[in-house]
């Protein structure tokens, strides 16, 4: 219960300013209803971006790294991933897990939304590749998409903007490709190649992962909150939800929280919309128990937490004989194969996955990478092994889908909490039989490929535990309240005004990146809710 | 740090990584990277003084001064010890390879300019978009649904 003051009602709150929650309030900002978002993080600076300082690449090891678990930022929650051997990785600020994502943008195929049908295993999703299609080609236009049409793994599409380069390294891995008869194409990738919307274009830094200081890279705190903001939404900062309340019928009528001060408030609110993605959604669903939810809420179908997908990566590294200069460019962009993506069930395993090549590395982390490959000695042979492994590198991360199995879950720890005494997630996950084959797989035919453009050792790890970055499936959709937490338009089945828009809601992982996914999901919803506002709570 | 141990720290990181033949960059201690070392350790810092003291003494034990061995009985040496007592190596190696490599003169010996990343960035061709002919020549890869 709030022990602070209540705010004036809003007519729709949204709770996370990441990748879903942008795009669903900038596109419902036209209905000029009001909106606020509550955003656990603060707005980021880009002059505190690692690239602005010479000493840069160590910061992967700080502030900037991939897990809350080592941040030590305050906008961080602990999570107690033991029992995963994958590891959750995600950030909290306006913009979310897009401040450090590579910024890698594929669709989905139009199979992935028919695994059930067409490969017996899983479910289909409630809705289609085409029912998408319009709101992938918004979201490209406002993340800034950039890419090359004609791409046969996919239906056509056009995109805003032309590829990220290939560089040297890229057309050395294409030709590896080539020799084998496999596909590979320019990547999608949200990053400005030339100026755009009042963005700077790309200048090839090289570590998007740490956060783009040129704002070439699409992070919705560039893209969709200006234009939301300007259209009215009010986004409150360093506001920690820790339950969503509902009244004496069952319906959301909106959220506790701590605000900036450390003051407990209530927000009331008409509509409430949950766009904390994979782990946080279901965290505070489970934390929001009531009389009309006491397995938390929006859970009488008892799913919210289970079905957790990653996306299993393996990570396969090359080494060439000649300059690469793969520390120029955006680091997780260059080109995709999806050669293994459809299924093929003489492989052994069933769905598929795709290569994204990696550029090389900067200087103290092709050290650290030759220390921990034993590819590095100390001592008198030192310089002679690091000239053989200085700009000589390239690789791919292979993404596995993953298949949704209920004993894959989210759950809130009994005793660990976070700085303001919300209960924190646990993490329980085990790689099944499919991802491990395919992992299998993938390590094998990348490391074929990565030969086959000239290098001359290899080298792989596979599950790459830092990689839980993508969080899918624990408050999935589908028809059926009894097998789905929403529908096919993200609403809960149980709760008329309560809506979950991010990567939770997702059926199957498919094998590639979910953002641009995720937000063509959340656009589908603010429409469909537009559409309906009339007799929305019929 | 007493002087001793410092010294120890010098020879030990001058033999991790010696200084280039080619005389393009010094050796690290002449770098400054002793105290990066130092620094990075923190509050494990007293660990770091008790091990170059180990060090030292098991130096001693075969007769030697470890500061003042050449640089190829320096680095056998340490191997031994090493062998005998893992864990004070690799975690000098790890602080010193970040330091090394981040650091000016090394950066400039490598070909790179020494300066961030950002504001000036990078130029990258574009590439040959025309390799991509074949993969459209293969057709339709996905599956209908």
């Amino acid at each position: 219960m709030s022990n602070g003051t209540v705010d004036e009602k809003v007519d729709v709150l949204i709770i996370g300013a990441g990748a879903a929650g942008a795009a669903i309030a900038w596109s419902l900002a036209e209905t000029r209803m009001r909106i606020a978002c509550l955003e656990q993080g603060g707005w980021m600076n880009p002059t505190d971006y690692p690239t602005n300082r010479s000493d840069w690449e160590m910061d992967r090891f700080g502030a900037f790294g991939l897990s809350p678990n080592g941040r030590g930022r305050s906008e961080d929650y602990p999570v107690n991933d033991e029992a995963s051997p994958i590891k959750i990785s995600n950030f909290n600020a306006v913009g979310g897990s897009t401040i450090l994502y590579a910024a890698h943008f594929p669709r989905l195929h139009p199979s992935d939304f028919r695994v059930r049908s067409l490969d017996g295993v899983a479910d289909d999703w409630p809705l289609d590749y085409a029912t998408l299609e319009p709101y992938y080609d918004v979201n490209a236009k406002m993340m800034g998409v950039a890419g090359l049409a004609g791409d046969p793994a996919y239906p056509p599409k056009q995109l805003p903007l032309p590829p990220v380069p290939l560089g040297r390294l890229g057309e050395t891995l294409g030709r590896g490709f080539d020799k084998l008869g496999w596909h590979w194409w320019p990547s999608d990738s949200a990053i400005a190649t030339r100026e755009y919307e009042g963005r700077a274009p790309c200048i090839n830094l090289g570590p998007c992962i740490m956060g783009c200081a040129q704002g070439a890279k699409g992070s919705t705190d560039v893209t969709y909150w200006p234009a939301a903001v300007r259209n009215g939404v009010e986004l409150r900062t360093h506001c920690r939800v820790s339950e969503i309340t509902v009244d004496a019928n069952g319906m959301a009528d909106g959220a506790i929280y701590v605000d900036a001060d450390g003051n407990t408030q209530k927000q009331r609110a008409e509509i409430v919309i949950v766009a904390c993605n994979g782990v946080g959604t279901p965290r505070l669903l489970l934390n929001s128990k009531s009389k009309s939810f006491p397995d938390g809420l929006a859970n009488r179908s008892g799913l919210v937490g289970k079905n957790l997908m990653f996306h299993p990566y393996a990570m396969v590294t090359g080494l060439f004989d000649e300059p690469l200069e793969g520390y120029k460019g955006p680091t997780g962009c260059s080109i995709i194969s999806q050669e293994f993506y459809e299924t093929d069930v003489s492989r052994g395993f069933l769905r598929g996955y795709s290569f994204e090549m990696l550029r090389g590395m900067a200087p103290a982390s092709t050290a650290l990478w030759g220390m921990s490959t034993e590819r590095l000695p100390w001592g008198t042979e030192h310089h002679d092994s690091y000239a053989r492994i200085w700009d000589r590198t390239a690789g791919m991360v292979v993404i596995c889908e993953d298949l949704p199995e209920e004993c894959n879950t989210v759950t809130l720890d009994p005793e660990l909490k976070d700085g303001d005494g919300i209960p924190s997630p646990r993490i329980s996950y085990r790689l099944g039989e499919n991802s491990q084959r395919m992992l299998d797989h993938a390590v094998e035919r990348g490391t074929e490929a990565l030969v086959s453009a000239g290098a001359r050792e290899t080298h792989a790890d596979a599950p790459l535990a830092p990689a839980g970055w993508h969080l899918m499936g624990t408050a999935r959709m589908g028809s059926d309240p009894e097998r789905s937490v929403v529908n096919s338009w993200c609403r809960s089945h149980d709760v008329k005004n309560l809506f979950v828009v991010d990567g939770s809601v997702f059926v199957t992982s498919g094998g590639v990146n979910p953002t641009n996914t995720i937000q063509a999901i959340a656009l589908h919803a603010a429409d469909q809710i537009k559409r309906h506002l009339e007799n929305l709570f019929d | 740090m007493a002087r001793e141990v410092a010294l120890t720290l010098d020879a030990l990181i001058d033999a991790l990584i010696p200084a280039r033949e080619d005389g393009r960059v010094e050796a690290p201690s002449t770098l400054g990277l002793a105290g990066y070392v130092v620094e990075k350790f923190g509050e494990a810092a007293p660990m770091l003084e008790q091990g170059l003291i180990a060090l030292a003494e098991f130096a001693a034990q075969r007769g030697v001064v470890f500061n003042e061995l050449a640089t190829p009985e320096r680095v056998a040496l340490l191997r031994a010890y090493d062998a005998e007592a893992p864990g004070l190596v690799p975690g000098i190696v790890f602080q010193l390879y970040q330091g090394y490599y981040q650091h000016p003169r090394v950066v400039e010996a490598l070909g790179l300019e020494a300066r961030p990343p950002y504001p000036k960035g990078y130029e990258l061709e574009d590439g040959d978009l025309s390799l991509l002919e074949a993969v459209r020549n293969r057709g339709q890869r996905y599956r209908e649904a």
